[in-house]
């Protein structure tokens, strides 16, 4: 009886052409290890847009992830060349990443500041953290192996990082789907009013759900850490924009309560096999983001036109 | 009786379905025609044809005698069929004169420049002549929504209309601005405006049309004129059956106070206010805008800020705080406008159900029973005889009656002891209003104690126990069934 919408459908069929194309274009790139390969480098955007679904299901945003993965990273860095211990590495990297999330959701939810606003403050504030902190330049040292070994390892013969990415859709899509919290998610994305008159506890959700966010990100300013192995103030430019792109590319509405975290992750493969295609046929990389914008102009109008179709058939039913 | 409009063998069809077909109808010079019929009988679509919305698929349409055809209702207009739809179409941020003579400003002569003086003058004058007293250089988004519908049909009548369609107006207009908006309509029919009006309210159309054209299913039943109908003959050719009563008869007995209000206030919309609802009891609440009777329901549930005074559910003193607090102490509330503010359109039946007892009936250390989501909604559809075309079909796929019912469901899953609604079949079409009748009797037959507020008074007479009448943030009345009457009503609601 479930229908399924185009905005649903439009993602799996870009993919299923993309691996197509892909194919037909590289004899490299229908390859278990080429497969591997883009996993594993999408680990930081799988982090960073899993938080951003939540945050566009409930018909916000948030900016500040870059910076906040940045400033988890160097922190990790300093940490990771001081030789401490990896648990505790862990530890202050979720502790800031849950500091930053509560307050970006306390300016959204009690001082009622427009999230576009609170977290582009936030972005700036802590984008400059980072480079007080490092003062400048990279963190550079000799960090351990073990430290390395976060990203570096594999179990099973499989990658850590593919791991990562396979647990985290797999647990953020049981919290959407299958949770409480989930469902008061699409709630007040819903509609906030409509969600509080029926028992949502809207603030609550909100400030959960940034502070989602905001530990994705700082995990993924870990791992950026752990893959480099130095503390570089510059990580996560641009990545709030990468994750929109993903979860749009993937269905997920900007004006909230509509999409899905297994969107997302054909979003995500979208967006990584397409960057893959462009490196494995060396197109300039200067070039590449064109090919990118074109994909979301694609995809919006894509959307803009269900919207309008919609509309028609609703006033034709009167 | 001289002919304004003529609809002769009128048909439409959408895709594989007619929703209209022969439908003849004369409205004369002058004269106040209403159309009634259940939803989906097809008045909103003869509506849309006459105003250019739609494209007739077959017959035709005279204007002053002449076939008219109008490509868009901006056509219509100029023919002078003006037309007052069901949602406000405004520009907010624009002052009233501003958004009633949108499209035709006055320009100072000889230039492309706006004439304002002129055109607040005309909008002041315009506004004198009808009665509508408010303040045209405010703009719009600072109006409640009757000041803004009182504009919008300001506006639908200040062209060169011989023609004024109505399509539900009175819906968000207290019974004041109704009795305005009438005496509006009076002094139209006086200049020789045809008025055809749509309303789910009997006692507008008892009292106003001149004719009355009842149609069903796509088909016109009869045009009647004043004097040959009845509410209950009409209601039964709307139906195409034998109505027993509107109003089903309660055999419930009442029991132990479960609501008892205590000197509640709160500042600048009601004072020292008290009352008590008994199980299985209706209670009604009456009042013009602004009287204090929303305002009173909406702080019971936790919607406005701390009232002070105390509140009693079942002996224990009520917290309130927020909407998430009362539903745990067992009050459910309907809200009046169900489209923006009771149903989530794009989710799903079962979402739209079950969103409010998540916590207590349908989840497990926060992890949602999704068999037992699906087994009460479905039970839950069925006892409310929903038409829909599945569990998982969309709030806006309904019509306004079943969304209504879909709303109701939310409290029906849970126990709750006292239910707070507001205009529960405000735009609901008479078959869903006596289906939504007998749900809230049922649910007082359960003994939940059910709290009524209504514009609609026939509603009110119709369903309540007890009525509760405010008037400018005071309780002014409480009238057992068999003394409330109308008259009563309006008494007390104006008492200062």
């Amino acid at each position: 009886m479930k229908r399924r919408e185009i905005s649903q459908i439009i993602p799996v069929a870009m993919l299923v052409v993309l691996i197509i194309i892909g194919s037909f274009l590289s004899a490299n790139f229908f390859t278990v290890n080429n497969f591997s390969n883009i996993l594993q480098y999408a680990v930081e955007s799988a982090f960073i847009a899993i938080g951003m679904t939540f945050v566009l299901l409930i018909g916000e945003i948030d900016l500040s992830v870059g910076s906040v993965m940045a400033f988890a990273s160097v922190v990790a860095a300093r940490m990771a060349l001081a030789k401490m211990n990896v648990l505790l590495i862990l530890l202050a990297v979720l502790l800031i990443g849950l500091a930053c999330g509560i307050i970006n959701g306390l300016i959204i939810t009690q001082l009622r500041v427009e999230p576009f606003m609170g977290t582009l403050a936030m972005m700036m504030i802590m984008r400059a953290c980072t480079f007080l902190f490092t003062g400048g330049g990279p963190l550079t040292g000799s960090v351990d192996g073990s430290f390395k070994m976060i990203i570096k390892g594999s179990i099973f013969n499989v990658p850590l990082g593919i791991w990562y990415v396979v647990i985290a859709f797999v647990i953020a899509w049981l919290v959407a789907t299958k949770t409480r919290f989930g469902r008061h998610t699409y709630a007040v994305g819903g509609g906030e009013e409509t969600a509080k008159l029926f028992g949502v506890r809207v603030e609550r959700i909100k400030v959960a759900v940034y502070a989602i966010s905001s530990v994705l990100a700082a995990l993924s300013g870990l791992l950026v850490t752990a893959r480099i192995g130095i503390g570089e103030p510059r990580t996560g430019y641009d990545y709030e924009m990468t994750a929109i792109t993903v979860c749009v590319v993937g269905g997920v509405s900007m004006n909230g309560g509509k999409g899905s975290v297994l969107g997302t992750f054909i979003g995500l493969m979208v967006v990584s096999i397409i960057k893959n295609l462009m490196n494995l046929m060396n197109i300039d990389v200067n070039g590449q983001p064109i090919v990118t914008g074109v994909i979301i102009l694609v995809t919006a109008l894509i959307v803009t036109r269900e919207i309008k179709g919609k509309r028609k058939k609703l006033v034709r039913e009167v | 009786m001289e002919a304004a409009l003529e609809l002769k063998g009128l048909k439409k069809v959408f895709g594989e379905t007619t929703v209209l077909s022969d439908i003849d109808i004369t409205f004369f010079k002058g004269e106040f025609h209403a159309l009634v019929g259940e939803n989906g009988a097809g008045k909103s679509t003869i509506i849309k044809a006459i105003s250019g919305v739609h494209k007739p698929d077959g017959g035709q349409i005279f204007l002053h005698g002449k076939p008219v055809r109008f490509a868009n209702p901006n056509d219509a207009q100029q023919a002078g069929i003006s037309t007052l739809f069901q949602e406000i179409q405004e520009i907010p941020e624009m002052t009233v004169a501003e958004n009633i003579f949108l499209g035709r400003e006055p320009r100072r002569p000889g230039t492309l420049l706006i004439d304002k003086k002129k055109l607040r003058k005309d909008a002041e004058k315009l506004m004198g002549d009808l009665g509508i007293a408010i303040d045209t250089t405010q703009k719009m988004r600072e109006l409640p929504v009757s000041g803004r519908k009182m504009v919008e049909i300001a506006r639908a009548v200040s062209g060169q209309a011989s023609v004024v369609i109505m399509d539900e107006p009175t819906a968000n207009l207290n019974a004041e601005e109704i009795r305005s908006l009438f005496r509006m309509i009076d002094a139209l029919k006086k200049k020789g405006i045809t008025i055809i009006y749509i309303s789910h309210r009997m006692n507008e159309v008892f009292a106003l049309a001149d004719r009355v054209t009842v149609l069903r299913d796509g088909k016109k039943v009869a045009t009647l004129n004043n004097e040959e109908y009845d509410e209950k003959s009409l209601i039964s050719l709307m139906i195409g059956r034998e109505l027993t009563e509107l109003y089903p008869r309660r055999h419930n007995k009442r029991g132990d106070v479960v609501l008892d209000v205590q000197n509640f206030s709160l500042d600048g919309f009601f004072q020292d206010v008290s009352f008590q609802v008994r199980q299985g009891e209706v209670v009604g609440l009456a009042g013009l805008d602004s009287s204090g009777a929303t305002a009173v329901t909406k702080a019971l549930f936790g919607l406005c800020e701390k009232p002070g005074g105390k509140v009693f559910c079942d002996g224990q003193e009520l917290k309130i705080k927020n909407p998430a607090t009362s539903i745990r102490q067992h009050i459910a509330y309907l809200p009046e406008d169900r489209k923006t503010q009771g149903l989530f359109l794009n989710q799903n039946l079962i979402f739209n159900y079950t969103i409010s007892s998540l916590r207590t009936l349908f989840s497990k250390m926060g992890v949602i029973r999704n068999r037992k989501e699906a087994e009460d909604a479905k039970e839950i559809s069925g006892v409310l005889k929903l038409k829909a075309r599945g569990l998982h079909s969309r709030p806006n796929e309904l019509s306004g009656g079943n969304q209504q019912k879909v709303l109701l469901g939310r409290w029906l899953l849970d126990k709750y002891k006292i239910l707070i609604m507001e205009e529960p079949t405000r735009g609901v079409d008479v078959g869903a209003k006596s289906e939504i009748y007998n749900q809230i009797n049922s649910l007082a037959q359960k003994g939940i104690g059910v709290l009524l507020y209504s514009t609609e008074m026939m509603e009110l007479l119709g369903m309540s126990d007890r009525i509760l009448v405010f008037s400018a943030g005071k309780l002014t009345a409480c009238l057992e069934k068999e003394e409330a009457s109308q008259e009563k009503i309006m008494q007390y609601a104006l008492v200062r």
